[in-house]
């Protein structure tokens, strides 16, 4: 089927790789971080876990909104080929710890494309690690990816309290 | 060897729930089962999981998701099994091993499907991997086995009405089917018979949720008799397990010319394995649970099994065991007290369903006392899948 202009419209594509009904159930996590937070023990997961408390094993667990900002524990570079990102790699990704104690990973954004490259292509030390340690980040939301069939998925990504160039 | 007991059992409803994730459907009926076993989820040493059809729900490596769902995170393993329609009665004949040899004490063996996450794969039967060869003989052949054999045998309407009425008229009755007390659903014979079909034989599968897959999951805690007997309820053993698969193209020599899929030699076997393990008689099975998803699945199970069950009965009267009324509450020998495929089809936990249902029914749990068997002996059967064959043996113990 083409267009008025005769422009031939891209063929929908049934299916794919990506799950809708996965992606709007973890709506709350990627849109709201929330996590849960045990009664018994304190202790904050993410994404929920809604049945129990991996820490203590207590049923007493409740959703809890965690913070948005927090500290790179621990940063690393996504290698090529992470489907939905082909157009930016390389990735870097960071673990996180909240500012109320929970422990996610996430997308850092504000980060110059050379700087990845150049970060990137250093053959051997520990510079991106060194780079994002202990740095201050903040939640935001972003597009995650785009999904075979069109649809785009948003989720949180980071951002760099100060942008590295 | 020791003997292995069930501790407790659980189960989701079934259902359709595109907000729930396969962990949380296995850590509703995992849950429900160990506080049924009256243990901690601490206390279970090793798991398995049966999931089917990984297309379905996009998950594979399955095992990591459960055992994070139930927070034995490092606590202990969770693997997977997936094997077609018997993906449940392999991961209790291995789990019920592990017990016997004891390797573990308590074990925790969970099933069950989550169908509509894959926007490819809307349910299992759409994504079953055999190659065209196969599915030409499951479905063909099979189809056109069961259109001989009801010709052969006089089966007609009355016959596969009472499948269907018995298997509906107890799926009504159970809690977690789709169904429940769903009146509207049941269907008069006349306007069963008047279905519009393009096929028959087969109408049965057309209709009345034959197969229809569903989410949901099922669970069972399996242990040694000294932890049963904390719980002071009648002990469920697990008195004996059969497991059979044969080629998916052809029952090697034992291949029949007519009703090659009605005449699976791994049903046979299957039965006669736990039969002997459980070292009872035929005659002695008091309650059976076979495969139901089709009349000549069914078909094919107690057609192995009635000849054994009683010799005078000949081959070929399954499904005249239904219509005959032998297979209701009070008959000879009671078929598909929980509705089986009625109550909503998770090909993965269907053999622990009808595990369970029997667990329930020799425990006297039943809540509806229209659908509670009385026993003299305890000893309940459930059977799943022509050519990959489980059947597992039930004894109730004081």
């Amino acid at each position: 089927m083409s267009s008025q202009n005769n422009i031939p419209e891209p063929a929908f594509k049934l299916g794919g790789r990506h799950s809708v009904a996965r992606t709007w159930r973890i709506q709350p996590e990627n849109y709201r971080l929330v996590g849960s937070e045990c009664n018994s023990c304190g202790q904050r997961t993410f994404p929920r876990t809604p049945w129990v408390c991996p820490f203590c094993g207590s049923r007493d667990v409740k959703d809890k909104e965690l913070a948005s900002t927090g500290i790179i524990m621990h940063g690393l570079f996504a290698r090529p080929g992470v489907q939905g990102f082909e157009d930016q790699q390389p990735v870097m990704f960071a673990t996180v710890k909240t500012d109320d104690g929970a422990y996610l990973e996430g997308e850092i954004i504000n980060m110059s494309m050379d700087r990845r490259l150049t970060e990137f292509k250093k053959k051997s030390g520990y510079g991106y690690y060194d780079l994002l340690k202990g740095k201050r980040v903040r939640a935001v939301i972003r597009r995650l990816r785009k999904m075979d069939c069109g649809y785009l998925e948003y989720g949180y990504k980071f951002l760099l309290e100060e942008t590295i160039l | 060897m020791r003997d292995v007991y069930i501790l407790g059992v659980g189960q989701t409803k079934r259902g359709w729930w595109p907000e729930r994730g396969l962990g949380s459907l296995a850590a509703e009926a995992g849950f429900a089962a160990v506080d049924d076993a009256q243990i901690e989820m601490g206390k279970v040493q090793q798991g398995w999981f049966g999931h089917y059809n990984p297309t379905a729900s996009m998950q594979i490596t399955s095992g990591q998701v459960v055992v994070e769902a139930l927070g034995l995170s490092a606590r202990a393993g969770v693997r997977n099994v997936e094997h077609g329609c018997a993906t449940g009665g392999v991961a209790l004949h291995d789990a019920r091993l592990a017990v016997a040899s004891g390797a573990y004490d308590i074990v925790i063996v969970i099933a069950g499907a989550k169908t509509h996450d894959s926007q490819l794969a809307r349910n299992t039967n759409e994504t079953i991997s055999y190659d065209t060869y196969s599915i030409m003989r499951g479905v063909m052949i099979g189809h056109s086995d069961f259109e001989g054999y009801c010709k052969e045998f006089d089966i007609g309407d009355p016959e596969i009405y009472a499948w269907y009425a018995i298997e509906y008229w107890n799926a009504l009755r159970n809690p977690i089917s789709i169904c429940y007390h769903d009146e509207k659903g049941f269907l008069s014979f006349e306007q069963y018979c008047n279905l519009p079909t393009n096929y028959w034989w087969s109408a049965p599968i057309r209709f009345g949720a034959g197969s229809t897959s569903v989410d949901g999951a099922s669970a069972l805690v399996l242990g040694t008799k000294e932890w049963a007997k904390r719980n002071k309820r009648p002990l469920v053993k697990i008195a004996g397990m059969g497991f059979f698969n044969e080629s998916n193209y052809y029952p090697h020599s034992y291949r029949h010319v007519r009703f090659e899929m009605m005449t699976c030699p791994s049903v046979k076997r299957s039965f006669e394995h736990a039969l002997n393990e459980a070292q009872i008689k035929a005659s002695d099975v008091e309650l059976y649970q076979p495969h139901a998803n089709t009349p000549y699945i069914t078909a094919a199970h107690l057609d192995a099994f009635l000849p054994m069950f009683d010799p005078s009965i000949p081959y070929g009267y399954a499904l005249k065991w239904y219509s005959s009324g032998e297979a209701k509450k009070g008959g000879r020998l009671p078929l598909n007290s929980s509705g089986s495929a009625k109550s909503g089809y998770i090909m993965a936990a269907n053999f622990l369903d009808n595990t369970i249902e029997n667990v329930q029914q020799l425990r006297g749990d039943i809540q509806d006392p229209e659908r509670q068997i009385k026993f003299k002996k305890g000893i309940a059967m459930a059977s799943v899948s022509p050519e990959r064959t489980a059947v597992s043996i039930l004894r109730r113990e004081e």
